[in-house]
């Protein structure tokens, strides 16, 4: 192993933090490279420096007063959130009853889906000036190879027929 | 304690936080290099570990959890810090952390050391001292360290690499004598 490959990982060596097998080729490496070593033994004093340094305690402090004010202060803070963790605490229920509702939707929707449709003999609505004219059942008729047509206005109740033949051609209209 | 919080017992906060806060102070202080700065983040530590103390996990360790909010709300507060104005609280640092023992025991070589270890992380950025913190100082192991400053376990050795160099470097300017004196 290099030198230069051994300076980039002492600082990780030192703290144990390299994998076993590089830690045991830069620790080889260091038995044999005395400038190495000397870099090793250096961030290694370094760190012993820091933990003196550290070591010298912790600065500052809350006085006795002020810290008891500080937790009353905490546990008196209103709190938004614990109303929105309630909240969050029923996503189950939530989840449930939305699951619930849509499955009972889709029956429902399907049931609708299914129902026989209500017979609509070829009723359309045809829009007119004055009436919105509807069209009624078709009465029976005799001859099958003419169709009407009626139109019925809603407001006056007067009746005008249009008669087809069989290729759907306009045969002359009553009333 | 903690089931006695959860359970809505308010009395037990302070008895379960009482043991960490100068640990918590200590790192936040180291964190946000200023007084003040450090106990508006440990309060607000504490704050946040009162109310979410529901999403605690007991299988973790408490102290790890806590440190966890710690080390983001530092974060957040020095993301929140404009630049001119961390420029202007670099400025008073040492002698602020001079000034912030009280005690009697507090003697002048523990402040100098205290006030030495201030300057030598003044030089990593926010993430290198971060980690360099946790695993150094508070002496976390390095899944620990993952955990709490977040990212993966190949860019906290990257960083912990660069900020024991830079630290070195620190000291073999500033204290040369700490170097030897250990040899």
């Amino acid at each position: 192993m290099k030198c230069r490959t051994v300076r980039k990982r002492i600082p990780v060596f030192v703290g144990g933090e390299l994998p076993a097998a590089k830690s045991e080729r830069v620790r080889r490496h260091l038995v044999a490279c005395l400038a190495c070593r000397a870099e090793a033994e250096e961030i290694e004093r370094a760190r012993a420096a820091v933990r003196e340094m550290a070591g010298a305690g912790a600065a500052g402090d809350w006085s006795p007063a002020e810290w008891r004010g500080m937790i009353r202060e905490i546990i008196d803070a209103p709190d938004e959130s614990r109303a929105w963790t309630a909240v969050m605490r029923l996503r189950p229920a939530f989840a449930a009853t939305l699951g619930v509702l849509i499955v009972a939707g889709f029956f429902l929707l399907q049931k609708e889906l299914r129902r026989p449709a209500a017979p609509e003999t070829g009723s359309f609505a045809v829009a007119t000036e004055n009436a919105q004219p509807t069209l009624p059942p078709p009465a029976p008729t005799k001859n099958p190879d003419i169709t009407s047509v009626t139109i019925r206005a809603s407001e006056t109740g007067a009746n005008i027929v249009w008669f087809y033949n069989k290729k759907f051609e306009w045969q002359g209209f009553g009333k | 304690m903690i089931e006695r919080l959860r359970a809505g017992d308010s009395a037990a906060f302070e008895p379960l936080v009482t043991p960490y806060r100068q640990a918590l102070l200590g790192l936040a202080l180291r964190l946000t290099r200023n007084l003040e700065d450090a106990k508006e983040v440990t309060q607000e530590t504490f704050l946040r570990a009162y109310k979410y103390i529901g999403r605690f996990d007991t299988e973790r360790s408490f102290k790890n959890w806590i440190t966890t909010i710690l080390v983001h709300a530092a974060r957040h507060h020095y993301n929140r810090q404009s630049k001119e104005d961390r420029l202007l609280s670099a400025e008073p640092l040492r002698e602020k952390a001079l000034d912030t023992s009280g005690g009697p025991a507090a003697d002048h070589e523990n402040r100098e050391l205290r006030a030495r270890l201030m300057e030598c992380v003044e030089v990593l950025t926010p993430r290198e001292r971060e980690v360099f913190l946790l695993r150094d100082v508070e002496g976390l192991n390095i899944r620990e360290t993952v955990q709490i400053a977040g990212g993966s376990a190949v860019s906290v050795r990257v960083h912990l690499s660069a900020a024991r160099r830079k630290i070195r470097d620190r000291i073999k300017i500033r204290y040369p004598e700490m170097l030897e004196k250990s040899s």
